[in-house]
């Protein structure tokens, strides 16, 4: 009769150790790389939608809204999205002006207007190899906006600008109904500082930058017009006039004029 | 008549256990080094947060005011002060850039408040911080400031900001 085989404990303390071994490594390895991915676009995403890039957006929509004609926006509409990096296209009013200094300061490289959804824009870039990669995954990671469909005559304003070596990306939605809230013309104050053996008018009491103010003087008798002191509210001397010039050029700011007057000789 | 004592097979043998040591060393080793990691990333991202809160704070405080109430001209510029002429309503606030005592200064002339940077250790605001008052065909005004700190990336965190002056459409 044959005997059993007697089972021995050789070699199961090392099974085990192996077997739990791999067990863990498996764990671990799928947990990185689950993790791996999201810790990379978590450092991707410091550069989306910051404060700074948002108020460089802001800038660039009041350019838009200010300096664009109403083509683009029909156009924007109509294929989705435009793109309005170039200044020059900003031809209403001093806008062009405006959106060159402020582009080549900020450093901005890229600014698109799209509807207010960005549906359309996102699948033109996507796999668009015009595009940066890192403006791709920028609009892959805008949201689509495409369920609110209440907001007529929005677009949005979308900008890539350059700061420290790395792109930052900015966006912003546009109002086409509401007008500009920078007035068409910022007015100064013009203040006339009291003076003795004479008095200085000048109408109007308030003047837009470049505005040429004529001063009336009335001297007392015995005096004549000896010329004025303009300066600004801290008290610096902007301009002097001589006794022959009774008219400048506004500044962009509230000044004081102090009249001279000499004694008749 | 003597027993003998019979041996058995229960218990692990000493090579059993060295290589079972060596395995669960190895894989407390490597572990150990991926939680380090993550742990000095987690303390770099704290700094991070820190330095992006107040960078956050500032603009909005600076930004609201050349925006809302309309910065008109600039005077007083120099390399790391400015003041700021604004119109509605007409005031004059003061930017310093006090990178000595680590803080940016800012305000209206008779409220400066400042703004200490974050009181992390080795964090200091760079003397790189400056103002550039840009003249041409329109003027402009560039703040950028850089705080610095060994374990940000490119050991250093900048922001600016730019604010067109006396912006009108005319």
């Amino acid at each position: 009769m044959g005997s059993a085989k007697k089972l021995n404990n050789r070699g199961y303390m090392l099974l085990e150790t192996l077997i739990v071994s791999v067990f863990l490594m498996t764990i671990f390895t799928l947990l990185y790389t689950n993790l791996f991915p999201l810790v990379g676009e978590y450092d991707r995403y410091k550069d989306y939608n910051t404060v700074e890039a948002t108020y460089i957006a802001h800038w660039m929509r009041k350019f838009a809204l200010d300096g664009l004609p109403d083509n683009f926006y029909q156009q924007a509409s109509t294929q989705g999205y435009i793109d309005i990096s170039d200044c020059n296209q900003y031809t209403n009013q001093n806008m062009a002006s405006w959106c060159a200094g402020f582009t080549s300061v900020a450093q901005v490289k890229q600014v698109y207007l799209t509807t207010y959804s960005t549906d359309i824009f996102k699948n033109f870039v996507k796999d668009n190899h015009a595009f940066s990669r890192a403006f791709q995954e920028y609009i892959a990671y805008l949201p689509s906006y495409a369920k609110n469909t209440s907001k007529q005559n929005y677009y949005r304003v979308i900008v890539a600008y350059e700061l420290d070596g790395r792109l930052q990306f900015g966006t912003i939605e546009l109002n086409k109904n509401a007008a500009s809230s920078i007035p068409s013309e910022s007015t100064s104050q013009i203040n006339v500082a009291d003076s003795a053996n004479g008095l200085l008018t000048v109408p109007p009491s308030q003047a837009s930058q470049g505005d040429i103010i004529t001063l009336e003087a009335t001297p007392d008798a015995g005096y004549q017009y000896g010329g004025a002191t303009i300066v600004d509210t801290q008290g610096n001397t902007i301009l002097t006039l001589s006794a022959d010039e009774l008219t400048f050029e506004m500044p962009a700011y509230s000044i004081t004029i102090i009249p001279n007057w000499s004694v008749i000789s | 008549m003597r027993k003998e004592k019979k041996i058995n097979n229960h218990g692990m043998t000493a090579i059993e256990m060295l290589v079972s040591f060596i395995i669960v060393s190895a894989i407390v080793i490597g572990l150990f080094d991926v939680v380090m990691n993550y742990r000095n990333k987690q303390q770099i991202e704290s700094i991070y947060n820190s330095v992006v809160a107040y960078s956050n704070s500032l603009q909005k405080t600076i930004q609201d005011d050349l925006i809302k109430k309309h910065v008109n001209h600039v005077s007083n510029v120099q390399a790391q002060q400015i003041d700021f002429y604004l119109d509605n309503p007409q005031e004059t606030t003061h930017l310093e850039i006090d990178c000595a005592n680590g803080q940016i200064r800012y305000g209206s002339l008779d409220n400066v408040i400042n703004y200490p940077i974050p009181e992390i250790a080795d964090l200091t605001l760079s003397t790189d911080s400056k103002i550039d008052y840009i003249v041409g065909n329109v003027n402009l005004v560039r703040i950028t400031i850089v705080l610095e700190h060994p374990n940000l990336e490119n050991e250093h965190y900048t922001f600016q900001i730019v604010s067109p002056l006396n912006f009108t459409s005319a």
